[in-house]
């Protein structure tokens, strides 16, 4: 009896080749709607009024202006943290992964609109300030808030294993949220070159009537905008979930 | 009422960086979606 050599596969540390993906046709469609539509045509209706309707401010000159962008970017921010924070705390009671999803989805949106009051902030602070950049309390504890917003999803790109990759980020999430209250009252607890709230603060808002309309505009505009990024990035990682790519 | 100084350029600027920068998220967030068409 003659025996023959059955070549066997491959095993062990062996590379191997993931299957294609499927095809998502349309998939860009499926991502942004007409509530994403409507939420862009909001933001441009908000940068109209605020170009064309909205007083000049007298001491300050037209750099005033970036108060209604650079504020309700850092609403924008403390609401996708507050959202990838709750999602996290979510997942970490209930093991659902689509609240994994959800978390995500807000700290990618969380970690752009705090770019954006990164560098909006310094354009505003160099003509009235005359620096830059100064390390006070609110400027180094938003920067701080940044690294670990970006910390959370570079964890979230290292680690492969889906479950060890929700449980690590969740906890990172949640201590990242607890920031948002020492930021917001930074300029009450330390001596600040940043101003005081002029508008969410306990007392009447010190805003003229007209700016007053136009930052509640512009605020309602730009949280409508990041409610929807996180909607259109969440229905992104459920068709990348459709597709095999976890 | 002393007249302020010409700050248009930083207020320029400051819309400018926050459109591109919205607008680089959303382009990127389409781009990925399209990926998965392909």
């Amino acid at each position: 009896m003659t025996s023959t050599a059955v070549p066997t596969p491959p095993t062990g540390n062996s590379f191997r080749v993931p299957p294609p993906s499927p095809r998502l046709p349309g998939a860009p469609f499926l991502v942004f709607d007409w509530l994403f539509a409507l939420a862009v045509v909001g933001v441009i209706g908000a940068i109209v009024r605020i170009i064309f309707f909205t007083p000049i401010e007298a001491t300050q000159g037209a750099a005033q202006k970036i108060y209604y962008v650079h504020v309700p970017a850092a609403l924008s921010a403390y609401l996708a943290l507050i959202v990838c924070a709750v999602m996290s705390m979510i997942y970490l009671w209930l093991r659902e992964v689509r609240a994994d999803r959800m978390a995500e989805s807000a700290g990618e949106v969380a970690l752009l609109f705090t770019t954006a009051v990164l560098i909006t902030g310094p354009l505003w602070g160099k003509p009235i300030w005359g620096t830059w950049w100064t390390w006070d309390a609110r400027l180094t504890l938003t920067l701080f808030l940044w690294f670990v917003t970006a910390a959370y999803l570079v964890l979230r790109g290292a680690v492969d294993d889906p479950i060890m990759r929700a449980r690590y980020s969740a906890v990172l999430a949640v201590l990242a949220a607890l920031l948002i209250p020492f930021i917001h009252l930074s300029v009450y607890l330390f001596r600040t070159l940043h101003p005081m709230p002029i508008v969410l603060k306990p007392s009447e808002p010190s805003l003229p009537r007209e700016m007053l309309i136009t930052f509640s505009v512009s605020s309602i505009a730009f949280l409508f905008f990041c409610a929807m990024l996180m909607r259109s990035r969440y229905r992104l990682a459920l068709l990348r979930e459709r597709a095999g790519i976890v | 009422m002393s007249v302020p100084a010409d700050t248009r350029g930083y207020y320029h600027a400051a819309y400018v960086v926050a459109i591109v920068l919205y607008t680089g998220y959303v382009v990127s967030l389409w781009w990925r979606a399209r990926r998965l068409n392909q």
